[in-house]
């Protein structure tokens, strides 16, 4: 799959959920972010009247709040990973989205090694509900044979729970993550899993 | 510490109900971890008993000696969600004894609590399926009334709702919705089946007949069905599990061992008498909140406690009380429909284990098709 497909998918996907929870801010705090500024999704988001914004987790003084937080490319295991999205689902205040590297891929060996989903998942329920985990870019093959099946999906993003197929061919995987706790009592005990 | 393969421990089982002798650890284990319960069920009355609840560090004592041999592990009430350390017993039954299936019933009544625990659970659970039984009684306000607790259905909809979420991240858990059949439902169980279906998308729908169980205080309740509406019941729920075969494998298993039980249940309910032998006591048995051991909840005759034994499980389990328990479930002096031992006693009776195998594969309802063809 061209790289340039591969992100028109995962723009599509974003904008969907975008579009779904009704987010009027868009903050993109993934590796690359500067350059995908000015990009399909900035288009996207612009012409739905959306403000985007860019900022690197890494710098000091911490993320600007937006309604949805997008996290591309992460994260990659290392020290801080984790308190990594925990800051960008501090600075959420509806939704965020983290797109990262299927660690079931098979062709997906090359580069710095990610979280397994169990351990993405992990830290996700701890910051909010996860309400989405899908996988993105499968091989137009997989989609077919998915579609053969009975499923329906768009943007190319499959859900899960996914077939072994998908799971070894998708390149990307995405989770919508709501952190905007309904109850009192919800909003404490999110405020103690990030603190 | 190598497992033994199950088909060598059930030929173990069998062996020592025949011999009395090379007795084992269950296989099947339920853990009570409270009776307290928010419910005023029309079937249960389980909330009146009060005891000392063994604590999370008792647990940590107890679950060791059970040297991982209990491969189905349910955890059940009371309601669990009322310990807000539930999630640790949960973690310990993973740790300490591996099983490869974990049951939860739940009745989704203290969703706050539900709601924090069980992606914790989900979580503490990865490497064990987990089984997780949302109780469905009726549809709606019927539901409330028989369950005895307000919005118990809406909030049975929101822990669904869950669920499916976790589901996405966990591909461990399985969602079954169970329904106990009872006088007061047994005339509804078609709507009630497809209703449930259809609102809570589960993976499993299984059912079980309202008895009379020391466990639940039920001995004087007028509450199990005549035999010829349960037998109507599970008639239909056997055709609803042919037309809804489960692909995931653990829902499968026991879509197939329901087939058979709905069968075997019946007959007992008309004969009143063990129809295959019981395993009670040899390959199922139950850890009550306060640590007495039975060999069954219905009887829920104490073996022994394992506060009184340093919290060792196998010194209750292989001491004189349980092998009186065990002679007289040999005996026959006893029989029941519960479910829970009904599975491994369906495994451990050879045509009965042929029948769920044929479930398993398909073959068992080609060879129904057949039949009735025939007829």
């Amino acid at each position: 799959m061209s790289e340039e497909r591969r992100e028109r998918g995962v723009c599509l996907f974003v904008d969907r959920v975008g579009v779904q929870y009704g987010v009027q801010s868009v903050l993109d705090t993934g590796a690359e972010a500067s350059s995908r500024a000015g990009g399909s999704l900035s288009r996207l988001l612009a012409a739905r009247g959306v403000r985007s914004m860019v900022a690197d987790p890494r710098n000091e003084g911490g993320l600007p709040e937006a309604d949805l937080v997008v996290a591309f490319d992460v994260p990659e295991v290392g020290a801080g990973w984790e308190e990594s999205l925990v800051a960008r689902a501090r600075a959420s205040r509806k939704i965020l989205l983290v797109v990262a590297r299927n660690p079931e891929h098979l062709g997906g060996l090359q580069g710095s090694p990610v979280p397994d989903t169990i351990g993405l998942a992990r830290v996700l329920w701890r910051v909010g509900r996860v309400r989405e985990h899908a996988y993105l870019g499968a091989p137009r093959w997989v989609q077919a044979l998915e579609r053969v099946r009975g499923r329906r999906f768009s943007e190319d993003a499959i859900q899960a729970p996914a077939s072994m197929s998908v799971r070894l061919s998708a390149p990307l995987h995405a989770f919508v993550v709501d952190t905007a706790p309904r109850t009192p009592q919800a909003r404490r005990r999110l405020g103690l899993a990030v603190g | 510490m190598t497992k033994l393969p199950l088909v060598a421990r059930l030929a173990g089982y069998r062996a020592a109900h025949a011999t009395g002798r090379f007795k084992q650890l269950p296989v099947n284990l339920t853990v009570s971890v409270t009776y307290s319960c928010p419910s005023r069920c029309a079937t249960c009355d389980i909330w009146q008993k009060k005891v000392d609840d063994l604590s999370v560090d008792e647990y940590a004592r107890i679950f060791p000696t059970l040297k991982k041999v209990p491969v189905w592990v349910t955890l059940s009430g009371g309601d669990q969600f009322i310990r807000a350390d539930f999630d640790e017993v949960v973690r310990l039954v993973r740790t300490e004894i591996e099983p490869s299936i974990i049951n939860i019933p739940m009745n989704g009544v203290i969703t706050e609590r539900i709601f924090q625990l069980l992606p914790k659970i989900a979580h503490n659970t990865v490497g064990s399926q987990l089984v997780l039984n949302l109780s469905v009684d009726e549809i709606g306000l019927a539901h409330d009334r028989i369950r005895g607790a307000e919005r118990n259905f809406e909030k049975v909809k929101l822990v669904a709702d869950l669920i499916h979420d976790l589901k996405k991240t966990y591909a461990h858990i399985v969602l079954g919705v169970h329904t106990v059949i009872s006088k007061l439902n047994v005339e509804r169980i078609q709507d009630i089946e497809r209703e449930a279906r259809a609102i809570f998308r589960p993976d499993s729908y299984i059912a079980e007949v309202a008895e009379n169980r020391v466990e639940l205080k039920t001995i004087d309740k007028d509450i199990t069905p005549a035999v010829s509406d349960y037998r109507r019941a599970v008639a239909h729920l056997q055709n609803a599990i042919r037309a809804h075969r489960s692909p995931h494998p653990v829902a499968r298993l026991v879509e197939s061992l329901r087939l058979e039980y709905y069968d075997l249940s019946a007959r007992i309910l008309e004969e009143k008498r063990q129809v295959i032998d019981c395993y009670a006591g040899w390959a199922s048995a139950q850890l009550a909140p306060d640590g007495h051991v039975w060999g069954c909840c219905v009887r829920a005759e104490s073996v022994g406690n394992v506060r009184e034994h340093g919290y060792d499980f196998g010194a209750v389990w292989f001491g004189g009380a349980a092998d009186a328990f065990r002679e007289s479930v040999r005996a026959h002096e006893c029989a029941c429909p519960l479910a829970n031992a009904s599975y491994t006693n369906l495994l451990l009776d050879p045509k009965s284990l042929a029948k769920v195998a044929a479930n398993m594969t398909g073959a068992g309802a080609l060879f129904e098709r057949a039949l009735r063809g025939h007829a």
